[in-house]
């Protein structure tokens, strides 16, 4: 008795599971076919502004380098703008300067020499838009100086194993007078024409010729012997920096899940312009 | 049949002795006055004649116990001890006044009846409408039982017990009705009450279901892993039940979660759940009462809770009581096990990825105890996760160029990396009516990807030598404590108060030690790189109480008081604090809800208010909430829910897997992070049957105050300071959809589908006026989860299918030339989240062996083999961009690609 009622209710059971089921599946197909198109990808709009790179240095010609910015997508429509057809002007102490292309994207005024201490503003037209952004030339870095002017070292010794690194001389200490907090790089170049490696590369590509620290907000700086790659003649430039260009070495990301707009002090455009101060030492790196 | 017959005897011998027992009294307050001598069964018979004491034993044992001592004079209680000492049996008296007599270590926690299949009382009733009361126990283990069903049979009246297993069900027709209990992963029994049974310590022992399916039992017994449909956007797993799923080294109860409806699977990357269009900083996760901020073990892999050491999981997906306060989107409310109250029990688990012990040892009948210990070792997965999380990961600092052949050789990667998890519970039970409980729980992750570089100096002797450690090392964690009292204070009212601790903690430090040692033997050591440091402190007291007014009311009220303190600090070069973020806040509040029931218990209405006293705004912040269920028949249930949600503490991600994800918490302060509000509309129906589940609820969620963050290096101009910007974005937001559940309780094969159709926008100024997916937003989302089981064997198959989430593709991208001659790419973000990642999917298997004793009673463990993405699906989990000859290149990363674990599961008890 109880097992026919049973029987009965569980066919009865099946069958309204069977109705639900296959209700379910066909609003779940309908909902997937419904929603699918959600997922094609849309093609992303395309702010067409100008790439601005230039350094405005005391003792270097102004120059101004303009370029476009490499579209992600595929067939994205670009502005008319031609960047060697643009009205490129510099203002400064109530005067404006209109600087003349050279190709390229390149606008250069050979004879326009920055000053320490002057506030300039970039200012051009591009794509109906005011591309413009200021900066200023900080003061020559003061009481820059160097420990020592030559060192002697010597290559790792790849013939043992594991290979070993010779005796290093003490670092190179560089120091100068901060006291503003500013930011200061020092940028380390070989200035040889053809110089000999420190250590033997091998088949590698052998090191650039320059290195250099992170902007840094300290009034020192010492260079480890093992960062140098040649022997000879370097240059030991000490730039004072304006925030702006130090922010160029922010991280901005080149993953989906951290992507932000880089920093730029370009109003309606990207990169940098920027005014910048130095002061040069030189170092001897001899074989003993 | 000769049990039947045992069972009636017992009873009818209950029943007759029930009038003695009116006047008997503890053993303690007995003064034996008489000398007895013989064996111990007839001086027990004559002492229970003279003193109208009733005493249980087994005749022929203590037939063979001759007594021939003094007895003038003495208090029976001392008396029973020593009769017990030397016939080596343990005696106590159950709430009935019963004086047991029993073989050692066979006294139970707490004298609780057990469910009987077979009605033995045929008598008429005495009492109407009465009210029982009592606890749920674990037959086994004498664990209370929480969150367990107690329902008047055929009716589906009932109650549910609390997180201590109390419970109280009032308005019981007779004392001769059928009482059902159930809950997951134990068999249902029925309780016949009698007349004469205790109805206010009506405790009840229910046994737990078996793993393995036997021919029998296939009718009777429910083998659901979780149980939806008891309170509206619950879901209830119990993690006895974890072992049949699929797992990729770990048992894992987040990771279980995922599987469900409206909690989305299709993240790797994070234990952390993310429900209905939330994220996981909404969901607020309680660990016995205190709060745990950080869930990740490994990259988020697996979570940080052992499942050996939990007892029940309550996931409230939405429209949640007015008990829980503080989080947008839902609450995951974890019950630590109290520990075995019969034996010692000792087990663990050996995978892959770790190995796992616990052990359970009660203190007399009062006192019990758990410890449990995970700790990951250096096994093929460990490295297989650790490999794929930090592949193509650049170093602290780029070294500069030694280049050249076997310089490998000066290289020395040091890399130790482990996770371990520690949890401890005692629980003291000083009277029947009061519970003391101390939880413990400390995780850590200590992940170490840091290079040592070490350049010997030619010749030895007193020459100069330069290290250089590149530290890459992530310590973060959680610990977290607290002190519970319990207290039945009556049979209608109920309160349990906490004090609590939780302390999280993560440091971050991306370094590179450069040390020289000059001629002399000095060393000087210099950190270049990264610091960052987080560590909060929550200091919480809370008391709730549960007051069952009438069988038609039930009031909840309670209060709440948390102290914040949270430090954050980012440094450089281990000199200059860049961040110095230092929140301190108080939260103190208070609920009252109150459930009524009308038209025969069919609608039952709760409404509800929190009120909360912020300090770091000073203001008070309400919350109303009402939820409402309506059981149109014993099958088709309506329900709905609405509430207003505050959240004032907020996890801040900085997702940067190259510079490694960090995050950390800060208190809303209505000026740069405002306080979040949600409000939630939630409907649904579920249509139930004893075997099938069939539910479809729909949600809305209205989002304000959403903050997003971004520490950006702002260069301000002429100030020539350091100037770290800490942008704070604020938006709005809002999250709907609509969740289908199909599922079968029932059999040997069980298993649940569910398809979720969602959508979580956002809108912030800062990224335009118009609405964008939110990083979390999938549109559809499949499920498929199939267990099958046959005698000693369970196979499992679980299938996830989901759209692709959201991500902010390039815009495009340039490179500038830096001052030093180099060139440095920089990328431009596109519109917010307009891409979508390709879709998920994936199938995971197991296969799981019981391992019984040699007499085939006991279960003893289990061996299971789980493949994990089995049909080895490339799922993207991020998107990396390079720009290569003008032309910017994405690379897919990928999740894990199939991978086998073997895990075996052993235990004593």
């Amino acid at each position: 008795m109880n097992k026919s009622i049973f029987f009965n209710r569980s066919v009865k059971m099946k069958q309204q599971i069977q109705t639900v089921s296959i209700g379910l599946i066909f609003g779940i197909s309908l909902m997937l076919t419904l929603t699918s198109c959600e997922t094609e990808e849309a093609q992303l709009a395309f702010n067409d502004i100008p790439v601005v790179e230039s350094y405005l240095i005391q003792t270097k010609p102004v120059s101004v380098k303009l370029s476009r910015k490499t579209p992600y997508d595929f067939n994205v429509a670009l502005s008319d703008e031609n960047l060697d057809l643009l009205q490129v002007k510099i203002l400064y102490n109530d005067q404006i300067r209109l600087i003349p292309s050279v190709g390229k994207g390149e606008y250069k005024d050979a004879t326009f020499f920055p000053q320490e201490g002057v506030k300039y503003k970039l200012e051009f037209k591009f794509n109906n838009q005011t591309v413009s952004s200021s900066t200023e030339i900080l003061s020559k870095p003061v009481n820059y100086k160097q420990s020592v002017t030559t060192i002697k070292m010597l290559g790792i010794d790849f013939s043992t194993r594991p290979p070993t690194r010779p005796e290093m001389p003490d670092p190179v200490k560089l120091s100068w007078a901060n006291n503003d907090n500013s930011y200061y790089m020092v940028v380390i170049e070989n200035t040889e024409t053809a110089p000999l490696a420190i250590n033997d590369y091998g088949d590698r590509e052998p090191p650039g010729r320059f290195f250099r620290n992170a902007p840094t907000q300290t009034n020192q700086y010492e260079i480890q012997a093992m960062r140098f790659q040649y022997y000879g003649k370097h240059r030991l430039i000490l730039y004072h920096l304006n925030a702006d260009y130090a922010a160029l070495y922010n991280d901005t990301g080149n993953s989906s899940q951290n992507l932000t707009n880089p920093a730029t002090n370009i109003e309606n455009g990207l990169g940098i312009f920027t005014g910048i101060n130095a002061d040069t030492l030189f170092l001897n790196v001899l074989r003993p | 049949m000769t049990q039947i017959v045992k069972k009636i005897a017992v009873t009818s011998l209950i029943v007759l002795m029930c009038q003695l027992l009116a006047f008997s009294q503890s053993p303690d307050k007995i003064t034996i006055d008489k000398q007895y001598y013989g064996n111990l069964d007839q001086v027990l018979d004559r002492i229970s004649l003279e003193k109208g004491i009733l005493f249980t034993y087994n005749k022929k044992k203590l037939a063979q116990i001759q007594i021939d001592d003094n007895t003038v004079n003495q208090p029976l209680d001392k008396l029973l001890d020593k009769w017990c000492l030397i016939s080596k049996m343990e005696w106590y008296r159950n709430s009935d006044g019963i004086i047991n007599i029993v073989g050692l270590n066979r006294t139970p926690g707490s004298e609780a009846a057990k469910t009987e299949a077979v009605k033995t009382y045929s008598g008429a009733p005495k009492a109407f409408n009465i009210l029982i009361s009592g606890k749920i126990v674990d037959s086994d283990t004498g664990e209370a039982v929480p969150y367990a069903s107690v329902v008047v049979a055929g009716t589906g009246r009932g109650t549910q017990t609390n997180q201590d297993g109390y419970y109280t069900l009032q308005n019981v027709p007779t004392d001769t009705t059928t009482v059902l209990v159930s809950s997951i992963g134990y068999k249902p029994g029925y309780i016949f009450l009698t007349p004469d049974l205790s109805k206010s310590k009506l405790d009840v022992q229910i046994e737990p279901s078996s793993i393995e399916m036997k021919e029998i039992e296939v009718k009777a017994q429910r083998n659901t892993v979780m149980k939806t449909n008891d309170k509206i956007s619950t879901i209830q797993i119990t993690p006895r039940k974890l072992a049949e799923l699929p797992n990729i080294g770990e048992k894992d109860i987040l990771r279980v979660f995922q599987l469900m409806p409206g909690v989305s699977a299709a993240n790797e990357g994070t234990s952390g759940l993310f429900v209905r269009g939330g994220t996981p900083d909404q969901n607020l996760i309680l660990y016995d009462g205190f709060t745990v901020y950080h869930v990740d073990h490994l990259y988020g892999f697996f979570s940080a809770f052992n499942s050996n050491a939990v007892k029940d999981v309550q996931l409230y997906k939405g429209g949640f009581e007015s008990k829980y306060a503080g989080r947008l989107s839902s609450v995951t409310d974890i019950t630590g096990k109290d520990g075995n109250s019969k034996d010692f029990n000792i087990g663990g688990d050996l995978s892959l990825l770790s190995a796992n012990v616990y052990a359970e040892l009660p203190v007399g009948d009062k006192f019990t105890s758990l410890f449990a210990f995970r700790k990951s070792y250096k096994g093929p997965i460990y490295n297989k996760i650790f490999d794929q999380f930090t592949a193509d990961k650049p170093t602290a600092v780029q070294q500069p160029g030694f280049g050249g052949r076997g310089m490998s050789n000066n290289f020395t990667s040091q890399v130790s990396s482990y996770f371990y998890d520690l949890n401890t519970k005692l629980t003291y039970r000083p009277t029947d009516k009061d519970v003391v409980s101390f939880s413990l729980f400390n995780g850590t992750d200590n992940l170490d990807n840091s290079v040592k570089v070490e350049v010997p100096s030619s010749g030895g002797g007193f020459g100069r030598s330069l290290g250089s450690d590149n530290s890459d090392l992530t310590e973060y964690g959680n610990l977290g404590a607290s002190l519970k009292w319990s207290r039945k204070w009556n049979e209608k009212l109920y309160g349990n108060s906490l004090v609590s601790y939780s302390n999280f903690y993560s440091n971050r430090d991306r370094s590179s030690n450069r040390t020289t040692t000059d001629a002399d033997g000095v060393e000087t050591v210099v950190k270049i790189g990264t610091l960052e440091n987080n560590d909060l402190k929550d200091f919480t007291f809370r008391s709730d109480y549960t007051w069952d007014v009438s069988s038609k009311n039930q009031i909840g009220f309670g209060l709440k008081a948390t102290n914040y303190d949270i430090d954050y600090t980012y440094s450089q070069n281990d000199t200059a604090t860049i961040l110095n973020i230092t929140n301190k806040g108080n939260l103190m509040g208070g609920y009252l809800q109150n459930k009524f029931k009308f038209f025969d218990n069919k609608l039952t209405i709760t409404p509800g208010v929190h009120t909360t006293f912020y300090d770091v705004t000073n203001k008070f912040y309400a919350e109303p909430r009402l939820s409402a269920t309506y059981n149109f028949n014993d099958k088709i249930k309506l329900v709905g829910a609405w509430g207003h949600y505050y959240q004032f503490a907020n996890r801040i991600i900085r997702e940067d897997i190259l510079a490694g994800s960090s995050d950390f918490w800060i208190l809303s302060d209505d000026q740069k992070v405002p306080v979040s509000k949600a409000i939630h509309y939630i409907t649904g129906v579920n249509y139930e049957t004893p075997d099938y589940l069939f539910s479809v609820e729909a949600y809305y969620k209205q989002l304000t105050g959403l903050s997003e963050y971004s520490l950006r290096f702002e260069p301000a101009r002429r100030m020539q300071t350091i100037n770290y910007e800490q942008n704070f974005f604020t938006g709005k937001g809002f999250a709907r959809g609509i969740e289908f559940l199909a599922q079968k309780k029932f059999g040997n094969l069980t298993g649940w589908a569910s398809y979720t159709l969602a959508q979580a926008r956002n809108q912030f100024d800062v990224y335009g006026s118009d609405y964008f997916p939110a990083a979390q937003d999938v549109t559809n989302e499949f499920k498929a989860i199939g267990i099958y089981k046959w005698r000693k064997w369970s196979l499992a198959a679980t299938w996830i299918y989901a759209t692709g989430r959201p991500y902010t593709a390039p815009e495009g991208g340039y490179n500038i030339t830096l001052l030093d001659g180099t060139e440095k790419s920089f990328i431009t973000a596109g519109t917010k989240n307009s891409r979508r990642l390709p879709d998920y999917s994936r199938l995971d298997f197991s296969v799981n062996y019981l391992l019984k004793s040699v007499d085939q009673k006991t279960e003893r463990g289990n061996i299971s083999f789980s493949l994990f993405n089995v049909y080895d699906r490339k799922n993207t989990w991020y998107k990396e961009y390079q720009i290569i000859d003008s032309e910017i290149i994405s690379i897919d990363k990928q999740f894990l690609g199939i991978t086998p674990n073997l895990t075996v599961t052993l235990k004593l008890k």
